[in-house]
């Protein structure tokens, strides 16, 4: 009988021309949607390509090691296609540096930064906008509509049990709404993968088959809303008018609310505070920088040879010839450099310190309004699936700093450093061997008397034999990693698509079907 | 007649649920709006008033040697708007601080309190509550005026009175007109007692004429809607599918649209990417410096009395006027693009009000640019200060170059002598002139919107 009812149900709904036009906008705007992103990310993988190419040359035309520019670069993902999370306002790139620990910098480098006006959406915001209006379109006259027509009477003088009804049509929702949504997934994957060649991996085909489940308990909740509604009112158009209110309500306004009342609350210091404090210890390294020099004045006395004022070792030097010059610029790389190290990590820490408390406050404050907003729970699953989410991105910044930490054992330990170079990092070579080296010489003898400042140029040596110097590779995170992320936003929606219909039940149960 | 039927359909339209329900959502998303923008105000004054006084005091401390003042970086910075409650414009994502010496332009970045972590959001200003909210509840009045009484079989008993058709659907019209100007009104008040009340109330007594225009475009935005809700209620039979139509066309014009247009203005107008334009950059910089027309004048510097310190000097001077010039074009690129974007989002009347919002309360891109524009002029009138100042100095060598401090005078100035940046503001009559082809646009969809409601309701079957 129950099968006899969806069967009903289904047939009904599909047959509407609600269904109808609901499904065809939806399509449409699918198609546009698909075409729209599938090219945004393929230009993202050109452009992340091209940033991999470049470093690569670069790097083949390192002569010395103050010239290293790494990089860390987070390749685009397919799935942002199906949610961008929060990713259009982040960076995908971290310089990497001994003098500086990777962060998200508040003002990010994006393409244009005058687009980030314009809102932007992707496959789930259409399926959470249209298909949670289709699911109460179909819904909102399910019991008050049958009652009002008469039919609910004939279908439970029928030797089956009102939750039964009640199962029936929910399911027959879902399999209606699974209709445009099936039909929306098959175009958008045609246009992917056979005009822009985007292939997905396995995993990515698991997410995906996740965010579409986690669909089906979005829309399980609008459809429970929509059947709770509908058999608490008398009248269908009553439903209709309280559900459209909930809708607006709940996809537009609650959502957005949650992150404007997080970001309005409480307040994050603003950026001049911690940019200041940082300020603060780049003067403090400049005064120890200072102190250093005049301790090798005093250790090794004679003419200060010529070096910027900064502190940071400059791409060219001008040495004097003699082994005094030689001298003196080892000791200052061999006692600045380290320094660099140390309060790139207090930076870091100022950093790390308050003004990231902050920030993770309103993200808490953000998580908790969402637990009240069953489409900012979708949101959040959808975007933790695609690993455009916030926790995907910390994961990517995490790495990049790891990659910083084995780029400095690699400066600190490899011994040919000093092979062909004059701006030495880190190097551990007695003053013997510096002295007996082959740029000593040449250096010695491009100077000498008579010529007292000699330019180094870079283009006199051969590029650095690179062999052994890591390279970033970026760990996406793994299925399970993400699943725990949004384990709990999951059940929650669960749970409240079944306290619904438990409500649902329990109405429908003392629901008076003789109609007035 | 036509008097009683309008007032026959606001009594009817007052004491419906979907009306209690818009007032009491109105009301309270007024309210909202009100109360945190207040915060987000305080904070953004707060740090606007920090940062003057930053600015002051590095250039008191400057002043007292000219080539200082000249070669270290200052601000002008935009102070915040109140007008921000109408129109937000994105000047969360806009620069509100320019940076730059006499010498070189530094950049544009932004000083608000922005947390990259929170999920991307719209601010609730005015055009966010009226353009998405009170839009929707427009559809919900009107969705079932027709189809639905045609369906109650109430439609029959009008049409029989001796009330023409033009009037019937005229009268519907003008009570759902009335209905939602009084919810506009009762919210705005709300939100504006609110704002007396926690901010200054003078501060709002300068927005009259703003806040006055504002409630008039709601009226106009609004009625695209009201005409958008009867003319598929009297194109459809069943009230159900009026809904279904109008509540997608609806989501595709405020939604969709702006978004989509936006995306596709992208694709449409592509520019290089910020890696090739700083190749390009660099390249350029490189090549002035290889082609020196006096190669000597790239040697090492060696003080005043460098023989070749003028041609030093026009040519790191040719240096950052080049990279000014690369930075100029850039930015006109990267608007030529927003511009792009902009103009295909003018197909949705939620765009349209946005910015002819933005331009009545001087929010947004186009407030910003024109931000822009005075800070470049404030940089020139600064350097010719600088200039000026150093021609009156008989001990210096006149060269102003960023490299040399020492060619040029290093005597101390009066900081109240120092040009300062005021943005000025634009009388509202102005801005309405800017906003023409929007209002055109918008007077287009409601005749549009008029003549197929009216004339849908001229062939409606009321059987």
């Amino acid at each position: 009988m129950i099968w006899q009812l969806i069967k009903k149900e289904v047939l009904n709904k599909i047959m509407d021309f609600r269904f109808l036009i609901s499904s065809v906008i939806g399509l449409c705007l699918i198609v546009l949607t698909t075409s729209i992103l599938s090219e945004q990310y393929v230009k993202q993988v050109d452009q992340y390509n091209e940033f991999i190419n470049a470093d690569r040359e670069a790097l083949n035309d390192v002569k010395v090691f103050s010239q290293l520019r790494l990089n860390a670069h987070r390749p685009p993902t397919p799935l942002s296609i199906f949610s961008k999370g929060v990713s259009p306002q982040l960076d995908n790139s971290m310089r990497i540096s001994h003098a500086s620990v990777p962060r998200q910098g508040v003002e990010t480098e994006s393409e244009n930064p005058f687009m980030k006006i314009f809102q932007f959406f992707d496959l789930t915001t259409i399926f959470q906008i249209v298909l949670s209006l289709l699911a109460i379109l179909l819904v909102y006259d399910a019991i008050s509509g049958e009652r009002e027509e008469g039919t609910l009477k004939a279908i439970l003088s029928n030797s089956i049990a009102r939750y039964q009804i009640l199962l029936s049509k929910l399911t027959a929702s879902l399999i209606g709404l699974a209709i445009p949504l099936f039909l929306s997934l098959l175009v958008s994957f045609l246009i992917m993968t056979w005009v822009y060649n985007i292939v997905f991996s396995i995993d990515q085909w698991t997410r995906i088959g996740l965010m579409v489940l986690s669909t089906f308990l979005f829309l399980g909740f609008f459809v429970t809303v929509g059947l709770l509604f509908s058999s608490l009112a008398k009248h269908a158009s009553v439903s209709l008018i309280w559900l459209l209110f909930f809708w607006v309500v709940t996809v537009f306004i609650q959502p957005n609310l949650g992150s404007y009342l997080a970001a309005t609350v409480t307040s994050i210091p603003p950026r001049e505070k911690i940019e200041s404090a940082i300020t603060q210890v780049w003067e403090k390294f400049q005064e120890k920088n200072e102190k250093i020099e005049q301790e090798i004045q005093q250790e090794v006395p004679g003419d200060p040879w010529h070096s910027d004022q900064s502190g940071r070792l400059p791409y060219y030097f001008c040495f004097d010839g003699n082994r005094t010059g030689l001298y003196r610029y080892v000791l200052r790389t061999q006692r600045i450099q380290p320094l660099f190290v140390d309060y790139a990590q207090r930076e870091w820490q100022i950093y790390q310190g308050e003004y990231h408390v902050h920030l993770n406050r309103q993200l808490t404050y953000q998580k908790v309004f969402d637990k009240f907003s069953p489409t900012a729970l979708f949101k959040r699953i959808t975007a933790s699936l695609a690993q455009t989410s916030i926790e995907n991105h910390e994961v990517f910044i995490d790495q990049a700093r790891q990659y910083r930490q084995s780029y400095l054992s690699y400066l600190i330990d490899e011994r040919k450093v000093f092979s062909v170079n004059a701006n030495l990092y880190f190097t551990q070579q007695t003053m013997e061997q510096i002295e007996n080296s082959d740029f000593a010489e040449r250096m010695r003898k491009a100077g000498g008397p008579g010529k007292k400042m000699v330019s180094y140029d870079r283009s006199y040596y051969d590029p650095l034999d690179l062999t052994g110097l890591p390279q970033f590779q970026f760990q996406p995170t793994t299925l399970s990693q993400s699943m725990k992320h949004v384990l709990l936003d999951i059940v929650l929606l669960l749970c409240l698509s079944v306290v619904l219909f438990y409500l649902c039940s329990v109405t429908i149960n003392r629901y008076d079907v003789r109609s007035n | 007649m036509m008097k009683i039927l309008i007032l026959k359909e606001i009594q009817q339209g007052i004491i419906s649920l979907r009306y209690m329900l818009t007032l009491v959502l109105t009301i309270i998303i007024f309210a909202t709006s009100a109360v945190l923008y207040i915060k987000k105000y305080e904070d953004r004054r707060m740090d606007y008033e920090e940062q003057m006084l930053e600015n002051r005091d590095n250039l008191e401390e400057r002043a007292q040697n000219l080539n200082q003042l000249a070669g270290n970086n200052q601000y002008v910075i935009r102070p915040p708007r109140l007008a921000e409650l109408f129109a937000a414009g994105g000047e969360k994502h806009l620069p509100d601080r320019i940076e730059f010496s006499s010498f070189w332009y530094a950049g544009y970045e932004n000083i608000d309190r922005l947390n990259y972590k929170l999920n991307p959001f719209t601010d609730m200003d005015w055009v966010f509550i009226v353009g998405l909210v009170l839009s929707f509840t427009a559809l919900v009045l009107t969705f079932d005026r027709i189809s639905g009484e045609r369906e109650f079989g109430t439609l029959r008993l009008q049409c029989s009175n001796s009330v023409s058709r033009f009037k019937m659907i005229m009268a519907k019209y003008l009570a759902s007109l009335i209905l939602m100007a009084f919810a506009l009104f009762i919210g705005m008040i709300v939100n504006l007692i609110i704002i007396s009340i926690g901010l200054n109330a003078s501060l709002i007594s300068h927005y009259i004429t703003q806040i006055f225009i504002s409630v008039m475009l709601f009226l106009f935005y609004l009625s695209i809607f009201l005409l958008l809700g009867l003319f598929i209620s009297s194109l459809v039979r069943k009230s159900s599918s009026s809904l279904a139509i109008s509540l997608l066309i609806w989501t595709t014009i405020i939604i969709f649209v702006p978004a989509g247009s936006s995306m596709l203005g992208q694709k449409l107008c592509k520019i290089p990417s910020s890696y090739e334009y700083n190749q390009k950059r660099d390249a350029a910089w490189n090549e002035i410096w290889s082609n020196a027309p006096v190669p000597q004048a790239r040697g090492y510097w060696n003080g005043r009395d460098f023989p070749y310190l003028a041609d030093r000097v026009k040519l790191v001077n040719r240096l950052y006027e080049s990279n000014d010039k690369f930075h100029a074009e850039r930015f006109r690129e990267l608007l030529s693009q927003v511009h792009m974007a902009r103009n295909l989002t003018l197909l949705s009347p939620y765009s349209l009000l946005s910015y002819a919002m933005e331009s009545i309360s001087e929010t947004g891109l186009d407030a910003f640019v024109r931000f822009y524009e005075h800070g470049k002029l404030y940089r020139t009138i600064f350097r010719e200060f600088i200039i000026q100042k150093d021609s009156q100095d008989p001990d210096s060598y006149h060269q102003i170059c960023s490299w040399h401090p020492e060619a040029y005078s290093d005597k101390p100035v009066s900081v109240e002598d120092i040009p300062s940046f005021a943005e000025p503001r634009f009388p509202p009559g102005e801005a309405l002139w800017r906003i023409k082809i929007n209002l055109l646009l918008l007077t287009f969809f409601n005749l549009l919107g008029a003549i197929l409601a009216f004339g849908a309701f001229m062939r409606y079957d009321v059987r």
